[in-house]
């Protein structure tokens, strides 16, 4: 994450103007991953988008603290670039909503994940499947067969690759973390921040995942 | 004589700041749409989210954040950082107490991989609600890490 997902000067660009960046450490937190400390000059290590979704959650927020949108784990630099847009627009058409009184921005957050989620390939079923763990990334089972035959029939005809679908043994889990963050808006559009922060095992679960990257060699 | 070896550097210092002091008028737009406010930051307030500031009449004002446009929030940024960095170096600080500095981590602002990072929910809120309407606010990004933002994945 350090070496990778701020590789891009576009994306450190994007967060600097147009967001406001904090952060904070689950160390000593229960339902927190475990990791072997990385020093920040370490190689990076190969890494797949989702990796370590209990030791990173990157989320997004309105100023009065309301969560719309999330990113668990790791996530490359060029598709964290994509989030931070989503996240942007989201943010303003959210924004927009206020001045109409017959639209509520819980009904914009949910709609809006629903169609990235279709975007991506989901089918309805996916969407509203209900998560069992991480170890699913959050599906059911029928939910991770039908992604990872989808996954294989776009690998083979030659589709446009989106978020976990460039045909790899990989992307089942990698599908599996996007839909997992994205149902989590879903079934808590505009959740506060102190209410994640009391109970984040709806996104997190109440496994634990271990993280350590290696580039090999030394 | 002896005394005079004290009382000059005294002096000196107390003119020079007073040269600096007029020389680093800033000025600030609010909101409310009055005159523009020509002081002197003095501090930022992490626990209340205001900035201190000292006029030119030598007067000080309290401006919570919420009510400075939104363009003059990054001034209160740099600001923020340059207040911290002091504080971290054990250079006394004008204005700013032990309270509203001191050793508290959570109001530190970091600058890493070229992104200004706040340790304060609160504070970072403050900011992003810091716009002039509701078009001028943005979003807060949290990140939430095992570790710290240089060493964590």
């Amino acid at each position: 994450m350090r070496t990778v997902s701020f590789s891009q000067p576009d994306v450190c660009n994007l967060l600097d103007k147009d967001f406001v960046c904090y952060h904070t450490s689950t160390e000593g937190d229960a339902t927190a991953g475990m990791s072997i400390r990385h020093s920040p000059g370490d190689p990076a290590g190969t890494c797949i988008r989702g990796n370590g979704p209990q030791n990173l959650q990157i989320l997004f927020l309105t100023p009065e603290g309301e969560i719309f949108h999330v990113v668990s784990g790791f996530v490359p630099a060029d598709e964290l670039k994509q989030e931070l847009m989503f996240a942007k627009s989201l943010f303003d058409e959210i924004k927009r909503s206020a001045s109409k009184s017959n639209v509520r921005p819980e009904t914009i957050v949910v709609d809006s994940h629903r169609t990235r989620l279709a975007n991506f390939g989901f089918s309805e079923d996916q969407i509203e499947s209900r998560g069992l763990g991480l170890m699913t990334g959050g599906m059911s089972m029928p939910g991770m067969e039908a992604i990872m035959n989808q996954a294989g029939q776009m690998a083979r005809s030659g589709s446009q690759p989106v978020a976990g679908q460039s045909g790899s043994v990989f992307d089942s889990m990698i599908r599996g973390q996007v839909l997992t963050d994205h149902q989590f808006c879903m079934r808590y559009p505009l959740t506060s921040s102190e209410e994640f922060e009391r109970d984040p095992t709806p996104l997190v679960g109440n496994g634990k995942s271990f993280f350590m990257s290696s580039s090999g060699g030394n | 004589m002896r005394y005079l070896h004290f009382i000059l550097p005294v002096m000196f210092c107390l003119i020079s700041g007073g040269v600096a002091g007029a020389q680093e008028l800033e000025q600030f737009r609010l909101k409310s749409g009055e005159d523009p406010i020509q002081a002197k930051p003095l501090s930022w307030d992490f626990q209340t989210g205001s900035l201190m500031l000292e006029l030119a009449d030598g007067t000080s004002r309290e401006v919570p954040a919420s009510e400075l446009h939104s363009a003059d929030m990054r001034l209160v940024e740099k600001i923020m950082t340059k207040q911290m960095l002091a504080g971290r170096r054990g250079e006394p600080v004008s204005g700013v107490t032990s309270k509203t500095l001191g050793s508290d981590r959570s109001a530190s602002v970091d600058r890493i991989h070229g992104v200004r990072w706040l340790a304060d929910e609160n504070v970072a809120r403050k900011i992003a609600s810091g716009g002039e309407g509701p078009n001028d606010d943005r979003p807060l990004v949290w990140f939430r890490v095992l570790g710290d933002m240089t060493g964590f994945m």
